[in-house]
C-alpha cells in the first residue's frame, strides 16, 4: 500500500476527532533543526466543515483490536485497515510542515495488537521526529488507556499535549458502548500524566537542564449525544476535570451516527451541532470568564437553553447586577456583559484608563451594541430603555429576528424555526476551534 | 500653526523618509494638508514641500519618540507605517503630534478619532500579517523554498521572525508581487529586499506533497457538518490563490501561477538568485 492511500485512511479514520488546536507551548527553534511552537497556535487552513487545521491529525493505524460501537475503527467494522511506519509518518510530517501547510503533528491510534504495542510504535515516530529531524514543532499525542506507565511517561517526554479521550460522560455509557474500556483505565493515564507535569514544574525550577514533560498540557474529549446524560453531568464533568486533573481543554464531539446499533441513536439522527455549540460556550465561561458549573446550569432544567446562549441566561437571571457601568466596572463583571469579550473588555480597561468612555467610543472600540446596549450604562446614560422582567428582556434580545430580520445575533436563532443551512452555517464556525 | 492646510509634504515612501518629514513637520512647526510619495502624486496648486530624506533626522525622531512618548507609541508609529492605503503619513504625522502635546498616555487613547485611526491601521496590518503566516504556502524545488504573496499591507517584516524561526536551516524565499519585496533566508543570512520583477523559473512542479495534501485536506471534513460559510469567514476566498488544497474549488481545473521545476538547473539557478539578491 502506497503513502496515498495510507494517508486517506488513517485521516479519514482521525477526524472525527475534534482537537486540533496547536496551542500552549513555546519551543523555540533554538531547541531543535526545525520548526518552532507559538504558545499561540495558527490554523493554517479550514476543513469544508469549517474547522481550523493546525495539524497533521493522523492515526498510526485503525487496526483495532478494540469494538467500541460508535467507531468506525471499532474491530467488528468493514472498512480498510492501514497502518503507518514510523518514519514514513515522520517524514510526511516534515514534508508539510516545510511548506507550511502544518505547525505539527497530532498523532493517535486504534490499538493494534495490544495498548504496548501500539504506544511504542507512536514513540518511534516521535521520537525520529523530536531525535533524527530535530523536530522543534508541535506534537500533540493521545495515550492509550492500559499501556504501562513507563511508555506514557515516555510519550509525555516527546510530546507538547498529551491527551486522553474520556469518550462518553458517565462509567455506564462507557460499559455499554466501550465495553473494552474502563473509567479506570481512563483516568489512570490522566492521573499519571498530571502528577508528571506537576514533578516536572518543580524539577524545571531545580535542575536547569530537565526535558520538559508535556508542556503544553493535556486534554481530553467527549461524545456527546451518543448516550442519554445531561449538560448539567457534562458540565460538572467537565468543571472537575479542569479542577481535579489540571486539564487544559476539554471538547466535545457532536455524535455523527455511523453505524446501526439499538444501543445508539438511529442512523438518521443529526449530529446535535447546536448543543455542542452551547457546551463550548458554557465552557468558554468555565475557563475564562470566571463562572462556575452552578452558576450556568441549574439540575431542575439540565440543559442549556437553546434559543439563549449561556452568558446571556445567566445574565438575564441575575438582571440585579445590570446595568453595569462600564467607566467603572471591574473587568471581572465587564466580561460578563452579554455582547463583550475578552477582546472588547480589554480595550475597555485600556481606553478608559485616559479618558472618559462614551457610546461612540465603545463603537470606535469595535464593540458591537447589539446585546451589550441591554445592560450597560455609559457616564450614567443608556442608549435604550432597559427591559425590566427577564420575560421582557428575553423578548427584547431574540426581537429583531423574531420579526425575521438578520442581526449578528439572530442568524444563529434562525434554524430553530427552521432547518435551513444558514443558522448551522453560524454554528458550526463557533464549535470548531475558537 | 498659521500655515496649516496650505502645504503638501511629498517624501520617497520610505520609513526614513517619512520620519524626516515628521521632522520637517515639527521644525517649521506645520501640519501638511496632504503627506504623499512623490510617486503617487497628483498635480495640484497647494506648494509643495519636498522632505529629504535625511538619516540623522530619522534617528532623531525615532529617538525622540522611543524617549519621550515610549516603545508602545512608537511601535505604533512603525507599525502603522506598514498599512498601505490613503492617508497613512497624515493620519500617524497627526497622532505624533497628539502624542506629543498629550504625552505618554495618548498610545492608549483609542477611543479617540485620531488615534483610533492609528490603531485601526495597526489592526489592520496585523491582521493581515496574521493572515499570511498561517496562508502563505511554500513549493519546495529542489531543496530551495518558494513562495509569492500579494498582501494588501507590507507585512514581510511581520512574518520574518515566524518563518525564519520556523525554517531556519532552509533556503527560502517569499516574494511580495504586490509591494516588489522578497523576504530571503539562507541559513547564514536574512534580508528583506526590493525586487522589481523576479523572474522565477516557471516549469515543474511539486506534486508529491502538495497532491498529498490535497488528499489530507478532502479526507478530513466531515460531510454531515459541511459549512461554507463558516469556512469562508476563516479563510477568506482572497487566500484560496496560495492554498493548494481549495485552488480547485477557486476555478476547477486551477493551475497554480507560479510553479518550480523539480530539476537541479532551476534548483541552481534560483539558488543563485537567491544569492545575489543578497549580495545586492
Ligand atoms: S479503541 Fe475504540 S475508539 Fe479507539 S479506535 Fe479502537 S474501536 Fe475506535
Amino acid at each position: 500500500m502506497d503513502i496515498y492511500e495510507k494517508l486517506a485512511i488513517l485521516s479519514e479514520a482521525a477526524k472525527y476527532d475534534a482537537s486540533c488546536s496547536s496551542s500552549g507551548s513555546g519551543r523555540s527553534s533554538s531547541e531543535g533543526q526545525i520548526g518552532a511552537a507559538l504558545p499561540s497556535g495558527c490554523c493554517h487552513s479550514f476543513t469544508a466543515d469549517g474547522r481550523c487545521v493546525s495539524l497533521l491529525k493522523v492515526l498510526m493505524s485503525n487496526a483495532c483490536v478494540y469494538d467500541c460501537k460508535y467507531c468506525i475503527s471499532r474491530r467488528s467494522n468493514d472498512f480498510p485497515r492501514a497502518t503507518f511506519t514510523p518514519r514514513e509518518l515522520a517524514e510526511l510530517t516534515i514534508e508539510f510542515y516545510r511548506r507550511n501547510y502544518i505547525e505539527g503533528l497530532f498523532l493517535s491510534s486504534a490499538v493494534v495488537g495490544t495498548p504496548d504495542w501500539t504506544m511504542e510504535r507512536m514513540i518511534e515516530a516521535l521520537r525520529i521526529l523530536r531525535e533524527e529531524y530535530g523536530f522543534a514543532g508541535y506534537i500533540h499525542a493521545k495515550a492509550i488507556p492500559g499501556a504501562d506507565p513507563v511508555l506514557t511517561q515516555r510519550l509525555g517526554l516527546l510530546a507538547d499535549r498529551v491527551s486522553v479521550n474520556i469518550e462518553l460522560p458517565s462509567e455506564k455509557s462507557l460499559l455499554s458502548l466501550a465495553p473494552d474500556k474502563t473509567k479506570h483505565n481512563i483516568l489512570e493515564p490522566m492521573g499519571l500524566i498530571k502528577n508528571g507535569i506537576l514533578e516536572n514544574r518543580e524539577d524545571i525550577t531545580k535542575f536547569r537542564h530537565t526535558p520538559k514533560f508535556v508542556p503544553a498540557g493535556q486534554s481530553t474529549q467527549m461524545i456527546v449525544g451518543a448516550s442519554p446524560e445531561t449538560d448539567y453531568h457534562i458540565l460538572h464533568l467537565t468543571e472537575s476535570l479542569y479542577k481535579k486533573y489540571g486539564l487544559k481543554r476539554v471538547y466535545y464531539s457532536a455524535y455523527v451516527p455511523l453505524q446501526e446499533d439499538a444501543l445508539l441513536p438511529s442512523l438518521d439522527t443529526r449530529p446535535p451541532l447546536l448543543r455542542e455549540h452551547r457546551l463550548y460556550q458554557a465552557d468558554w465561561l468555565l475557563r475564562f470568564y470566571g463562572f462556575e458549573a452552578s452558576e450556568i446550569i441549574d439540575p431542575k432544567k439540565p440543559m442549556l437553553h437553546p434559543e439563549v446562549d449561556p452568558k446571556c441566561s445567566w445574565a438575564v437571571s441575575h438582571l440585579d447586577d445590570f446595568p453595569v457601568e462600564v467607566n467603572t466596572a471591574d473587568y471581572e463583571m465587564l466580561l460578563r456583559v452579554p455582547g463583550i469579550g475578552v477582546t472588547g473588555a480589554k480595550r475597555i480597561v485600556r481606553a478608559r484608563r485616559n479618558q472618559k468612555l462614551d457610546f461612540d467610543m465603545l463603537k470606535r472600540l469595535g464593540i458591537v451594541l447589539k446585546r451589550a446596549k441591554f445592560f450597560i450604562t455609559c457616564g450614567g446614560k443608556t442608549l435604550q430603555k432597559i427591559p425590566e422582567t427577564p420575560e421582557m428582556m428575553i423578548y427584547s434580545l431574540l426581537a429583531p429576528n423574531r420579526m425575521g430580520g438578520f442581526t449578528d445575533y439572530g442568524m444563529e436563532q434562525l434554524s430553530l424555526f427552521e432547518p435551513v443551512l444558514t443558522g448551522e452555517d453560524v454554528i458550526g464556525c463557533l464549535t470548531g476551534e475558537f | 500653526m498659521s500655515d496649516r492646510g496650505i502645504l503638501i509634504f511629498a517624501y520617497d515612501g520610505s520609513f526614513d523618509g517619512f520620519l524626516s518629514g515628521v521632522f520637517d513637520s515639527f521644525a517649521m512647526k506645520i501640519l501638511p494638508a496632504d503627506f504623499v510619495v512623490f510617486d503617487d502624486m497628483e498635480p495640484s496648486l497647494l506648494k509643495i514641500h519636498y522632505v529629504e530624506t535625511n538619516f540623522e533626522h530619522a534617528k532623531r525622531v525615532q529617538k525622540g519618540i522611543a524617549g519621550k512618548l515610549g516603545e508602545g507609541v512608537l511601535n505604533m508609529v512603525e507599525k502603522a507605517f506598514l498599512f498601505d492605503g490613503e492617508g497613512k503619513e497624515n493620519a500617524i504625522l497627526r497622532f505624533i503630534w497628539k502624542a506629543f502635546k498629550e504625552g505618554r498616555s495618548t498610545g492608549g487613547k483609542i477611543g479617540d478619532e485620531e488615534v483610533n485611526r492609528v490603531f485601526k491601521m495597526c489592526t489592520a496590518v496585523n491582521y493581515e500579517a496574521e493572515r499570511f503566516r498561517q496562508f502563505t504556502r511554500f513549493s519546495d524545488s529542489k531543496g530551495a523554498l518558494v513562495a509569492v504573496i500579494h498582501p494588501k499591507h507590507f507585512v514581510l517584516p511581520l512574518i520574518r521572525h515566524f518563518f525564519c524561526a520556523r525554517i531556519k536551516n532552509e533556503h527560502f524565499l517569499i516574494f511580495d508581487a504586490e509591494h516588489g519585496a522578497a523576504l530571503i533566508h539562507t541559513p547564514q543570512k536574512t534580508a528583506i529586499v526590493p525586487v522589481e520583477n523576479l523572474e522565477l523559473p516557471d516549469c515543474g512542479d511539486d506534486s508529491f506533497y502538495s497532491d498529498l495534501w490535497k488528499s489530507y485536506y478532502r479526507h478530513i471534513a466531515i460531510g454531515d457538518r459541511y459549512n461554507p460559510v463558516c469556512r469562508r469567514t476563516h479563510m477568506p476566498k482572497r487566500f484560496w490563490q496560495y492554498l493548494p488544497e481549495v485552488q480547485e474549488e477557486l476555478e476547477p481545473g486551477y493551475v497554480p501561477k507560479l510553479t518550480f521545476g523539480t530539476s537541479a538547473q532551476i534548483a541552481d539557478s534560483l539558488r543563485s538568485e537567491i544569492k545575489s539578491l543578497l549580495e545586492k
